[in-house]
């Protein structure tokens, strides 16, 4: 009871800085704002800065609620269960997108639904040598005959999916050795017992700076560490790469739920958009030594839907790297061509051209929320089409239509 | 040698660090007395308000607020056998038995006392540590880890009591229930029957509550009477506290050992608090002259895991100051603060900042030695709640309880759990079953496993063949053997008395 009670009193007290911006829906209303992790570290840091200067322009009350678990899986579950009134809002890992396109277990949200408000950061991905590990540079690491040892977090995290993406598009010589959580990496670099990480760029420069290690190899970034790019020599590397890189811009992402009434989501985001322009909100956020690159709204959206687009080598790749069954690959996406009274279409998924059979009994269709036959199927129509990559002729279980 | 002067005198001549420090200590004491709250939710709470305040002020009151966090935590775990924080719940099996005899104001005294003086040698150890920190932490990898946690687990036998059988049987069960969880190394789920509340474990807090909290109040519920079973009204006086904390010094040798051991655990980033209660729980038992008193009641068993857990404070302090690696998740959230306030942790700080570190380890002495102050204050109150009739205090503990296991990890599923460890918690403790064995599995469980895998990556099947690794391992056998060598020489005697 006590502890509600302070946590009121810190309330008000941090209510009390709201000013005239407040909206007439939002005003005197309780925001929660659901961080999938425990408090501390990353996540918690944007989320508890960023609520404070949205109370200031939604001129809402922000509650920060910390519900972790499950590799922000029990977060973004709560998330997407919760009421879409517009006073919940969350933030969780970009990792998901692997999630929801390998389809892992306990994933019950659909990354594509969400109202997206915006995201606070990119967070470039670089491979980090260690001083221990004699090897200076890249090309000391692609010139060894034997494998050294990289670390990363537990399997299925966004780490482990990083680092084995990484080592099928460059082919590097490296075991993995996954279990090393918070800083656990960076002191097994120092003993000498693991060569390299790949990790953010902002959560391993203070490693850095140190003298511990050397960055090796950048994955989009200022230019002063050798690119990936210059280094992948194979098609499929260089998709890989791009995929890495387009992850790792949606750092920090804040959604509301699906269904979330438009004007409230309007008004969520001109607030967030605010809250990241404020000057003071930066010059917090540099103290704090964490990087601001915002997005907002639509942009987000767009790039959401579109990491969740991928063509069927990829989704095999990313599912061959964390040694996940490759399951069936949903996309969102115009229908580009319809034949033979629906029998054949084509679509896009990713980049692969795909042509699929529809079949009349098994493939379920939805125009419009409603069930259709597949004679009503018209090229234009935007769909999200759910489909077996290794049946015959790329059958369509579910098709979800609209136009 | 004039820069350790310097900085205590610009410690405690500045009235605002202070006034800062006394203002931190009781805000601890509360955040750690209260169930499911802790230390790191009392550091992001507070962040908003040292936003601004000069680089030292801010991390001196942050640093003394989280220091003191675990002497408020054995307030619960003695009093009414529900642990504040998580590293607390070693407490409860001596303490809460001692509250129960009417001995509460000698327990918490000896809790203070063990809190102040751990928090104090901790630090004073460190200093003293602070040419050779960079080696000793370093020493340390996954395989030490495997087997640190396997030495931790040869205590089962020692915390058995009288039936070793009893107590491998309930510890190899909290061994079993230690494997549900993702598998660290595959993520496969393991156990949790798509329950993703269970993808993490199951919650340390939520156990300790079940096997402790849940049956003795049931007990005291079907017993009556309040959870002193004095019927002499053995009124609780000033005097038992300081009773209490002549006790710490009275085992001195116990003090000093549990100090360092709290303090080299907390060094060693990775092993975490409750691993080192426990540990120094087990080390109490073990280097006991009498353990068969222990879990009834002896105030060894306050003693050890309550100067481990102040004195882990200085140690994981330091690898966040020199190499920037936070030594516990409380530590990380304070390296993020520290780094706010303009403090940049890392091996430049032994050439710049100095003074810093200095003025910190002197904070974590300070404020350690003002809690003693402030709780003595407090603690006769307190005191008095375990001749409270039981009627009264139940619903009050039980909704402690609840709201512990809920808030620990913020999943209603671990009030189920709750309830279902109770069950099993009230059978054990009908049958005289022993229950530390179980709470040991389940910590150091999760730990074993997880540094063996990472272990049997680094090296393969040979790890243990490094000398490091030997010297650990002759340890255990060193361990087992004494077990052994003691249990022959006790039943030796048993017989001699027999005849």
């Amino acid at each position: 009871m006590k502890t509600l009670l302070k946590l009121t009193v810190l309330g008000l007290v941090l209510g009390l800085s709201t000013t005239a911006h407040a909206s007439e829906f939002y005003k005197g209303k309780t925001v929660t704002y659901i961080v999938a992790t425990s408090p501390g570290g990353g996540y918690d840091t944007y989320a508890r800065l960023i609520g404070r200067y949205l109370e200031k322009h939604l001129g809402a009350r922000v509650l920060i609620k910390n519900i972790p678990g499950a590799g922000h899986i029990v977060g973004a579950n709560t998330l997407a269960a919760s009421k879409p009134d517009g006073l919940t809002i969350g933030t969780f890992n970009t990792g998901l997108i692997y999630a929801q396109i390998l389809k892992r277990e306990g994933v019950q949200f659909d990354l594509r639904e969400f109202a997206w408000i915006g995201k606070a950061a990119a967070d470039p991905r670089t491979l980090v040598l260690g001083t221990e590990s004699g090897l200076r540079t890249y090309d000391d690491l692609a010139a060894l005959a034997k494998p050294v040892k990289f670390a990363t977090s537990g399997v299925g995290s966004a780490s482990y999916t990083d680092t084995q993406l990484l080592r099928s598009a460059l082919d590097l010589n490296i075991e993995v050795v996954p279990g090393f959580n918070g800083n656990e990496g960076e002191l097994a670099m120092m003993r000498g017992e693991i060569a390299g990480q790949v990790g953010s760029t902002s959560s391993l420069k203070s490693f850095v700076d140190n003298g511990y290690g050397t960055f090796a190899l950048a994955l989009g970034g200022d230019g002063s560490v050798p690119e990936a790019n210059s280094k992948v020599k194979t098609e499929k590397g260089r998709a890989i790469i791009s995929l890495v890189e387009a992850m790792a811009l949606l750092g920090r992402l804040t959604a509301a739920p699906a269904g979330t009434p438009t004007d409230r989501v309007a008004e969520l985001r001109a607030a967030y958009q605010a809250a990241l322009t404020d000057a003071d909100l930066l010059a917090d956020a540099k103290k704090l030594d964490i990087p601001i690159e915002p997005a907002y709204g639509d942009t987000v959206a767009k790039l959401v839907g579109d990491a969740l687009n991928q063509s069927p080598e990829t989704v095999a790749i990313i599912a061959g790297a964390v040694n996940a069954e490759a399951r069936d690959i949903t996309v969102k996406t115009p229908l580009e061509a319809v034949d033979d009274g629906g029998k054949v279409i084509r679509f896009k998924s990713g980049d692969a051209e795909i042509e699929a059979k529809v079949s009349g009994s098994r493939t379920a269709i939805t125009i419009d929320g409603t069930q259709a036959d597949r004679k009503l199927l018209k090229p234009g129509m935007i769909c999200e089409i759910t489909y077996d990559p290794q049946s015959d002729k790329n059958e369509p279980k579910t098709m979800a239509c609209k136009g | 040698m004039d820069l350790m002067l310097s900085s205590f005198l610009t410690v405690v001549t500045s009235p605002s660090l202070m006034g800062l420090m006394l203002l931190a200590v009781p805000i601890g004491l509360f955040f750690g007395a209260i169930p499911g709250l802790g230390g790191k939710l009392g550091v992001v709470l507070l962040i908003p308000f040292v936003f601004g305040m000069e680089p030292i002020a801010g991390a001196v009151f942050l640093l003394a607020m989280h220091a003191v966090v675990h002497t408020g935590g054995s307030i619960p775990s003695i009093l009414f056998g529900v642990p504040g924080t998580g590293p607390d719940a070693a407490t409860i099996v001596d303490g809460f038995p001692m509250a129960k005899r009417g001995e509460a104001g000698r327990a918490l005294g000896a809790s203070l006392g063990a809190s102040g003086v751990g928090g104090v040698i901790g630090a004073i150890f460190l200093a003293a540590m602070l040419p050779i920190l960079r080696p000793v932490v370093l020493a340390f990898s996954p395989a030490e880890f495997f087997l640190l946690a396997l030495f931790g687990i040869t205590f089962i036998a020692t915390l058995s009591g009288a039936s070793l059988r009893k107590g491998l049987l309930v510890g190899m069960f909290g061994l079993m229930l230690s494997f549900v969880a993702l598998d660290p190394h595959t993520g496969t789920q393991r156990y949790t029957y798509d329950m993703l509340f269970l993808w993490d474990g199951v919650d340390v807090i939520t156990a300790v509550l079940g096997l402790f909290a849940i049956p003795e109040m049931i007990g005291l519920g079907a017993r009556g009477g309040s959870i002193a079973q004095t019927t002499t009204v053995a009124r609780y006086s000033i005097a038992q506290v300081l009773d209490g904390i002549i006790d710490v010094f009275r085992h001195f040798g116990l003090t000093l050992r549990t100090s360092v051991i709290g303090a080299v655990i907390g060094m060693i980033p990775g092993l975490g608090g409750d691993a080192a209660s426990w540990i120094c729980y087990g080390h109490a038992v073990q280097s006991s002259k009498t353990p068969e008193r222990f879990g009834q009641g002896a105030v060894e068993g306050v003693i050890a895991p309550e100067t481990a857990n102040n004195s882990k404070e200085g140690g994981s302090l330091l690898p966040t100051l020199f190499f920037g690696v936070p030594g516990s998740s409380g530590m990380a959230i304070l390296l993020g603060a520290f780094i706010m306030l303009g403090i940049r942790p890392g091996p430049a700080m032994a050439l710049t900042g100095m003074e810093t570190v200095w003025i910190l380890i002197w904070t974590l002495c300070v404020s350690n030695l003002l809690a003693v102050v402030v709780f003595l204050a407090m603690a006769p109150a307190f005191g008095m709640l375990v001749y409270v009739r039981g009627a009264l205090i139940i619903p009050f503990v039980v909704t402690l309880s609840f709201l512990g296991a809920f808030l620990s990890h913020g999943a209603w599923e671990n009030i189920v759990l709750l309830c279902v460890l109770g069950v099993f918690g009230v059978f054990l403790r009908k049958h005289r079953w022993p229950r530390p064995p179980f709470i040991i599995g389940l910590v150091l469980g999760p730990i074993a496993e997880d540094s063996l895998h990472k272990a049997m990556g680094i090296w393969g099947p040979t790890f243990f063949l490094r000398p490091q690794s030997l010297a650990m391992i002759a340890l255990i056998v060193g361990s087992i053997g004494y077990y052994f060598w003691r249990r022959k020489r006790q039943a030796a005697i048993e017989v001699q008395y027999d005849v």
